[in-house]
């Protein structure tokens, strides 16, 4: 039986006391079966609106020079196309939308933007079928009750449920505020999230270092060093760098769009280079080739993505849409950021909400520990939790991330490593299906991790690190011995 | 200027002419700093190269700058790290080309290596008449410190120039950045860089001057790699382009005009007094002369100038006291408001750990005491400027009814009537000249001492390790027994305390050194200015005695001789005097 079955199965068993505790344990069940729920958050014009759109390949977030996201916008998949406000006193209302130019429009019409407290836009696509995308106001800008309903869905605010399992945060540099917002949503929220359920990308790479050819790999190795940074790494699983706005350039591009690239290049090339040299040039410049065509492709591609772009084409590499944009896609990053997401949210995305459930289900429970039936639910849920292996192994996960344990850095890999969903083999570090290989390692690292945690100068969190590990190896021990996995 | 200097010469006082040269000179070298100031990656080191149009300050795609670093003209490629060691400050020189390992955050990160500041000579015709540019860390990366030692460092600048660029329009922090900021400097022009990148930078600088619409700012939109092209290809029109140019005059008619100005107001009450000084004992003697019953005034303008002359020396012993005392106080009270500040932080601080975690909190929480701290030492340091003021104002007035001789032209009508008529200046800038003057102003001619002020930067660079020795608590929530929890969590508070107090001694005892430090440069900039003051009034008054002593000796016709010399010596007085305040009524 699975986790969240198991989970589902005990709330069964529960005798709630009144109707709002009915209501929660409904709730917390109906969002069991629900998909994961992804935040993607960050400060002021960070590109949050332009991720959502790469990721979900369609341009359904609005994205311009101020500060557009005012509202938060839930996007989940469905069967038909649909927009519903949800009210802040209760209640909701459809709202009208249309496509413009492939643009989602949405129009309030009377609604007041503080009144909606959130907006829900149901669109039938693969790419949120396994987790729903919530795109959020931007902190740290100058809408502050913007600003407040982000803090609200994360609860952050003061007596709020945070509502997010998982959140991808942008950030352009590493600022203070970044660390100070991912710090307080590790402490704030009931499930307590941690590193292992936020993953980071350095957002709009390709405007790192004034937009050289070279931005992306200098991003890389600036991302490369905060990843490293222990302050960062204690608050996210990554970071990997990403350019967004050429993502969905690449998800969207048309080949009209690329007819008016290949007349820039057609161009002499002294005329090029004088076009390329800003964005003023670029779209205001005489040339022979429409300036409000090439006003719009610079607000698709931005400098850095017209610049290379041209030299794709120039150089023979893409020559049509569907070529420019496979390498639009691949320049970007948006790959990497993806993998990250798939490996520490999609395919963690049970245990993700299984443990969301327990911790509120263990709200309910100590709200309810006047009575016996109370104390003997939180009995049963501790018992649970300690019966499941890879809730451990996500405490473990945390634990390591947040950097409070003193590990070598071969060891917090081989943590990561370990705590990975996937088979045994790829969790020891062992060829796909060489049995006598992975027995040898689990058991050398059972033994190490005996020893480590034996050492008399080990502290408390250490011994259980050590046990913990001891323990996951075991398992890996009993699957690589027999054909069935152990759990 | 060079006329006065003349006269000083033929009137055979050369201590006079002295000071009236040094005022010439630096008249025609102002000193003018202009800093750049904004939240971190924003371009400011660039814009400062691109300013210079060659690379002194190093820019890094990663890294931002990390110490406070001072451009200005040097004769041959120069840099300086100033610090602070066992034995007071230091000044190190480095070759130029070493700069980086002391501004970079790459090699020095958050300041470890504890400097005040980096001064940087290039040879640049940009800033051959006086400009300093200062390029600051940008405030918003981890170590928010930052802020609180920059605004230690506004105080002395002439201009600000404040960075943010055209990729967003500017945040809720920086707003409240530049609104500190102005109230601290109130030249600031808004430059935005980074618009070759973007093509909206058009809104967003609406969106900016709407934010900012309390007070005119001056916008500059700016394109660095445009400028470093146009300098390459000598193509003016490029340069144009760039915005860069009008960056540039601005500076110049905003900042260095203004400071120039004040200091021609400054230069002009120099030759003002200078010329007083000279007319003194002239006046007095043809007064005497001039009157109908000579022998009687002489004798009385003698008795007259005699009790002044011992007055003055009875001033001359007050001054030195009311200095001596006035800071021996002020050293005592400042000490102890110091630790006043710093024990309430500490209680407070202290208060603070019982809240928390020192595991997972402490980063953040020594960034807020490292930032409160400093901005209680700000306050502290402009406490003793402002006392220093109020002592050199005391003394002012003891000996200043002497400096008025010539009834008809005084040296105060003159400076306020060069005083600048620019009604677009707010009112705390008009006020500044007198503050620059007594001040922070004075501290800044003082060699080398201006960059005391900078003593804030420093400071940032002291930490403490985190008490995370004992290792962590739990986060196994349910498998760990909660006293065990609650016994390590209650250790890593207990170490918590011992780092923070250590930390807070080591941060007191080095404010409480550069305080200490910096009255002493304070106290002996006012000893030597008052000591010069002194000496031309006395020589003043020793001279009009012994001229009245001659001429009560002398015959009738020796006299009349030398009245009519006198008054000729009078007169080229009176009108180089009133030439003072023609390059005013022309400019």
């Amino acid at each position: 039986m699975s986790l969240s079955a198991r989970i589902e199965a005990l709330t069964r068993t529960a005798a709630p006391q009144d109707e709002a505790a009915r209501g929660e344990l409904e709730r917390i069940r109906s969002r069991l079966r629900e998909p994961l729920r992804v935040a993607i958050a960050g400060r002021v014009k960070a590109g949050k609106s332009t991720l959502l759109n790469a990721l979900v390949g369609q341009r359904l977030a609005a994205s311009d020079a101020g500060e557009c996201t005012r509202i938060v916008t839930w996007y989940r998949d469905g069967l038909t196309y649909d927009v519903t406000a949800m009210l802040r006193e209760g209640g909701s209302q459809p709202v009208l939308f249309r496509r413009d130019d492939g643009r989602l429009e949405i129009e309030l019409g009377a609604l007041r933007p503080e009144q909606v407290r959130r907006l829900e836009v149901t669109w039938p696509s693969a790419r949120l079928a396994g987790m729903t995308l919530i795109d959020t106001p931007g902190l740290d800008g100058m809408d502050t009750e913007a600003e407040g309903r982000t803090r609200a869905l994360f609860g952050l605010a003061e007596g709020e449920v945070g509502e997010v399992d998982a959140v991808i945060y942008l950030m352009r540099h590493a600022h203070a505020s970044d660390a100070a917002f991912l710090e307080s949503f590790r402490d704030a929220s009931v499930a307590k999230p941690s590193p292992a359920n936020a993953v980071a990308a350095l957002s709009r790479a390709d405007e790192i270092g004034s937009a050289r050819a070279d931005a992306l790999s200098a991003a890389a190795t600036v991302a490369e060093r905060y990843a490293r940074d222990p302050r960062l790494r204690a608050l996210c699983a990554g970071i990997v760098p990403v350019a967004g706005l050429l993502a969905e350039a690449g998800a969207t591009l048309r080949e009209s769009e690329v007819a008016v690239l290949r007349a820039i290049v057609a161009l002499p090339s002294a005329q090029q280079d004088d076009l390329l040299l800003s964005a003023d040039r670029f779209a205001n410049r005489y040339a022979p080739v429409a300036s409000e065509a090439r006003a719009a492709l610079l607000r698709r591609l931005g400098l850095f993505g017209v610049r290379w772009s041209v030299a794709q084409i120039r150089e023979g590499h893409a020559q049509t849409a569907q070529e420019l944009a496979t390498s639009l896609v691949a320049v970007s990053g948006i790959r990497r950021l993806i993998e990250m997401i798939d490996e520490n949210f999609a395919r963690r995305s049970e245990l993700l909400r299984a443990r969301m459930a327990i911790s509120s289900l263990k709200r309910l429970a100590r709200a309810a520990s006047t009575h016996a039936p109370g104390r003997a639910f939180h009995a049963e849920l501790e018992r649970l939790e300690a019966s499941a292996p890879e809730l451990t192994l996500l405490g473990l996960l945390d634990f390591v991330l947040s950097g409070v344990l003193d590990l070598t850095d071969s060891e917090h890999e081989e943590v990561l490593r370990v705590a990975r969903i996937g088979d045994a083999a790829t969790r020891l570090g062992a060829p796909a299906g060489d049995r006598s290989t992975m027995r040898e390692i689990a058991n050398e690292r059972i033994e190490y991790w005996r020893q480590r945690g034996f050492d008399p100068i080990a502290t408390g969190s250490m011994r259980e690190a050590a046990d913990a590990l001891v323990r996951s190896y075991e398992g890996l021990l009993v699957e690589a011995s027999t054909d069935q996995p152990a759990t | 200027m060079a006329d006065v200097a003349a006269i000083c010469r033929d009137e055979k006082r050369p201590d006079l002419e002295r000071a009236v040269r040094i005022a010439a000179a630096r008249l025609a070298r102002t000193d003018t700093v202009v800093c750049l100031v904004g939240e971190y990656k924003k371009g400011k080191s660039t814009l400062v190269n691109a300013i210079l149009g060659t690379d002194v300050c190093p820019v890094e795609d990663d890294f931002a700058t990390s110490a406070l670093t001072v451009i200005s003209y040097a004769e041959a490629p120069i840099a300086k790290v100033h610090g602070m060691g066992a034995n007071g400050r230091t000044i190190e020189e480095i070759g130029l080309e070493r700069a980086a390992e002391f501004v970079s955050e790459r090699s020095n990160p958050a300041n470890e290596k504890r400097i005040d500041l980096v001064e940087i000579g290039v040879p640049n015709e940009l800033l051959r008449d006086g400009l300093s540019i200062v390029d600051t860390p940008g405030i918003g990366g981890f170590g928010r410190a930052y802020a609180a030692a920059i605004f230690g460092f506004l105080p002395v600048v002439d201009g600000l120039v404040f960075v943010t660029d055209a990729s967003a329009p500017l945040n809720a922090q920086e707003l409240r950045f530049f609104i500190r900021a102005r109230q601290a400097c109130p030249t600031v022009l808004l430059a935005l860089t980074k618009t070759d990148l973007h093509a909206s930078w058009r809104e967003i600088l609406e969106i900016d001057r709407g934010h900012l619409s309390d007070g005119a700012v001056e916008t500059f939109p700016l394109a660095a790699p445009l400028r470093r092209r146009a300098l390459a290809a000598r193509d003016q029109e490029l340069d144009d382009e760039s915005g860069y140019p009008t960056l540039l005059a601005s500076i110049r008619r905003q900042i260095v005009g203004r400071t120039q100005s004040a200091v021609l107001d400054r230069t002009m009450s120099d030759a003002a007094r200078a010329l007083n000084q000279l007319a003194s004992p002239i006046g007095a003697e043809l007064r005497a002369l001039e009157d109908p019953s000579q022998g009687e005034a002489l004798s009385r303008q003698l008795a007259e100038a005699e009790q002044r002359a011992r007055e003055l020396r009875d001033a001359g012993a007050r001054w030195a006291v009311t200095l001596s005392d006035g800071f021996s106080d002020l050293r005592t009270e400042l000490d102890q408001r110091l630790r006043e500040v710093t024990r309430r932080r500490l209680q407070e601080a202290e208060r603070e750990i019982e809240k928390m975690d020192p595991v997972v909190d402490w980063d953040r929480y020594m960034e807020g005491i490292r930032t409160q701290l400093i901005e209680d030492a700000y306050a502290c340091f402009e406490a003793a400027h402002d006392a220093a003021e109020d002592v050199a104002k005391r003394i002012g007035q003891t000996i200043g009814e002497e400096t008025s001789p010539l009834a008809d032209v005084r040296a105060e009508d003159v400076s306020a009537s060069l005083a600048p008529r620019d009604p677009g200046r707010p009112e705390a800038a008009r006020s500044a000249p007198g503050r620059l003057e007594w001040g922070l102003g004075m501290l800044r001619g003082a060699q080398g001492g201006g960059y005391t002020i900078a003593w804030a930067t420093g400071i940032v660079g002291i930490t403490v390790a985190a008490p995370v020795a004992l290792g962590a608590g739990a986060l196994f929530a349910a498998k760990f027994v909660l006293d065990e929890r609650k016994r390590q969590t209650e250790r890593r508070r207990q170490e918590a305390r011992t780092a923070l107090k250590q930390y807070i001694d080591t941060l007191q005892f080095e404010l409480g050194r550069r305080l200490q430090q910096n009255l002493n440069v304070l106290q002996r900039t006012l000893r030597d200015h008052f000591q010069t003051r002194m000496q031309e009034l006395s020589t003043a008054q020793t001279e009009t005695v012994r001229a009245l002593q001659a001429s009560l000796g002398a015959d009738q016709s020796a006299r009349k001789a030398r009245q009519a010399s006198l008054r000729s010596r009078h007169e080229r007085l009176v009108k180089t005097h009133a030439a003072l305040r023609r390059p005013l009524a022309q400019g």
